[in-house]
């Protein structure tokens, strides 16, 4: 005779059921024989069907479907440029990975009680009271720049650097000088919620993250005059929207780039700030996510958040950087050169002077802004440009000058009157908004005060 | 193209390609190409069929976008799309009877170019025959489904989808989807009861 609750069983070994159901058929799994051996049975077809075989897209599938698309509709033709061998020829697609080994440190208590990121105003102003998760005083322990006085005792060699920079600035720059006039649009358009909103209305990790750092990178911190309370709201909002599993913010498992740029931008917070509850924030953080695979940019910002952590020798985010990133040579885009010169110079030990030449060499045939009209701007590549600047600023010397000028001068001469950078200055910020293009465009002028040589 | 692509949600890369950026477009096929090429091949175990089919899927994609609702998962407008698809291919095969497959069909000719392709590490022979034995069976077991159990086993197992998202796909409710799952692992089970392998 079969049972009644033989029909409910494919759905409760897959978890499809509530989880009220699943507990009253847990419980008659334990009587009934019957049901308990068709479970298994359920299991086994279901775990061979897991293995059936995949395939892999075959070699220019992507490119093919573009050339048709532009085949059917022509005005595509005009658009951009074509795929560019490599980029198209791989799948993004990536069949999500484990978390990573262990976390580094414990978890922080209270702070994760409620890991959902709020989608709308309202739930964002919701979310204000949630961030009592947050200490609502929350100060870091970081030195005030923006005031006279001394600088206070504090061992991080980016804060040194980036306040020894802003002293010298004056000297040499007008006022308001682009980086603050681009800061302070930056700071009038973030909400009060401390999240930059995305283009679909949505509090954005990625946004504020990039957002933070070119506030970070010009020697601001929470306890700043002028942009200190920019500074603690994003860092409030980063640590909030931070889910148990360490990810910040909810993206597809598949895109992680957000992730570590929200990591990277709380890296390097927690190396000016000495602040225990930020550094746990951003060592979870750090150690979340199975980047094997990625993207170019992705990697880059990997790379570059954990040769942040280890700049901080007594330990607390990571133990330090790790081998086997310097593997990118020869990749056809322009962001894997950047990747690739990067990570060969801040390897421990750097790759070979020859290689790194020839990789800075092969980064400089790859202009990142080409365009300084408006009709021209689809030809920009604002992250190409702001990573290779980081690249080119580790190698130094010619090169590094003649990949930095011209972009320093075409985003002086393309900056709007009221500080950001135009919404449309590249395909990307088409979509992502003014946020993106203005933070971009800081960071790539703060690049030479952002980060001390890393490979020295 | 931009590196940064990568970093944008499905809805923001909808946007970009409403706006006719080709970047975009690209950017979306590198994110799905291997779902739906594996969708289709687990419906036909055809390769180029498979291929064929999810090309043909990324441009009615592109005729469709006026009807894809950003507050929509993606994947859904995405698989029913292809669903749509192959339901129309099938209905064109029934009047016009089905083309000659270039390659070997399955239980004819081992389909060398397909398991070349295949990820994974290199098991013993042994293995490769009784995991050769287990899949044909499993092949063969599938294709006696039904077309509707046999697009909510795939959606199910191959494409890892709730059954939520199934039933919207398919535009059943989840009672429907959880009772043709039902019967058809019931009938995958009844089929695949002589092999120790399984």
């Amino acid at each position: 005779m079969t049972c009644e609750h033989r029909s409910e069983l494919t759905a409760y070994v897959k978890g499809e059921v509530s989880p009220f159901e699943r507990e009253a058929l847990r419980l008659h799994l334990e009587e009934c024989e019957g049901c308990a051996e068709e479970a298994q049975e359920v299991g086994r077809v279901l775990r061979a069907l897991g293995r059936l075989p995949r395939i892999e897209p075959s070699a220019g599938f992507s490119a093919r479907a573009t050339a048709a698309l532009v085949r059917e509709h022509p005005e595509f033709a005009g658009e951009g440029a074509l795929p560019r061998t490599g980029f198209f020829g791989r799948p993004a697609l990536r069949v999500a990975g484990g978390l990573a080994a262990g976390f580094l440190v414990a978890t922080l208590a209270g702070i994760f009680l409620a890991p959902r990121v709020p989608k709308t105003p309202d739930d964002f102003s919701k979310a204000g009271h949630v961030a009592g998760r947050v200490d609502p005083e929350y100060t870091p322990d970081s030195p005030a720049l923006d005031g006279p006085g001394p600088v206070p005792r504090d061992p991080s060699p980016l804060l040194f650097l980036r306040h020894r920079t802003r002293e010298e600035r004056p000297v040499v720059e007008t006022s308001p000088t682009p980086v603050l006039a681009g800061l302070r649009c930056l700071a009038g358009e973030q909400p009060t919620g401390g999240a930059w909103i995305g283009p679909d209305g949505s509090p954005s990790v990625g946004l504020t993250g990039l957002a933070l750092l070119a506030f970070l990178g010009d020697g601001r911190t929470a306890a700043s005059k002028e942009f200190g309370r920019a500074v603690r709201k994003a860092i409030e909002f980063l640590v909030w929207s931070q889910l148990p599993s360490g990810r910040l913010g909810e993206g597809r498992e598949e895109i992680l780039e957000d992730h570590a740029i929200a990591a990277t931008a709380l890296v390097e917070a927690s190396l000016v700030s000495w602040d225990p509850a930020l550094t746990a924030a951003a060592a979870k953080a750090l150690a979340y996510g199975d980047y094997a695979g990625r993207g170019a940019a992705t990697q880059f910002w990997r790379v570059l958040m954990l040769r942040l952590a280890s700049l901080r020798e007594e330990g607390g985010l990571v133990p330090g950087f790790p081998g086997g990133l310097d593997k990118a040579e020869g990749s056809p885009t322009g962001v894997a050169q950047a990747l690739a010169l990067f990570a060969g110079l801040v390897a421990k030990p750097p790759a070979a002077p020859e290689a790194l030449a020839r990789r800075a060499s092969g980064l400089l045939e790859r202009p990142a802004l080409l365009g300084t009209e408006r009709g021209h701007f689809s030809k920009n590549d604002l992250c190409l440009a702001h990573l290779g600047s980081l690249a080119m600023h580790q190698y130094g010397g010619a090169l590094e000058a003649r990949w930095l000028s011209p972009l320093r001068d075409k985003l002086i001469r393309t900056q709007e009157p009221a500080g950001s950078w135009p919404a449309d200055f590249d395909p990307v910020s088409v979509v992502r908004g003014r946020v993106y293009a203005t933070a971009l465009a800081i960071l790539i002028l703060e690049t030479p005060c952002r980060y001390p040589r890393m490979g020295e | 193209m931009p590196g940064a692509w990568e970093s944008l949600s499905d809805s923001e890369l909808v946007a970009a390609i409403q706006r006719r950026t080709l970047g975009a477009f690209g950017a979306l096929v590198g994110r799905y190409e291997r779902s739906l090429i594996n969708f289709f091949y687990h419906l036909g175990w055809d390769p180029q069929v498979a291929e064929d089919c999810a090309q043909e899927v990324f441009l009615r994609l592109y005729r469709h976008l006026d009807t894809y609702e950003p507050q929509a998962k993606f994947t859904t407008f995405l698989f029913r799309v292809a669903r749509n698809l192959w339901i129309d291919r099938k209905r064109a095969e029934a009047i016009r009877g089905k083309p000659l497959p270039l390659e070997g069909r399955v239980g004819e000719e081992p389909d060398r170019a397909v398991r070349e392709r295949v990820a994974g590490p290199g098991p013993s022979p042994v293995e490769i025959l009784t995991r050769r034995e287990t899949e044909e069976a499993l092949r063969a077991a599938i294709d006696h489904l039904p077309e509707e159990q046999k697009a909510v086993v795939i959606l199910s197992e191959i494409q890892g989808l709730k059954y939520q998202e199934i039933g919207q796909i398919l535009n059943v409710p989840v009672g429907t989807v959880k009772s043709r799952m039902h019967t058809a692992i019931e009938k995958l089970k009844e089929r695949l009861a002589d092999l120790e392998s399984v």
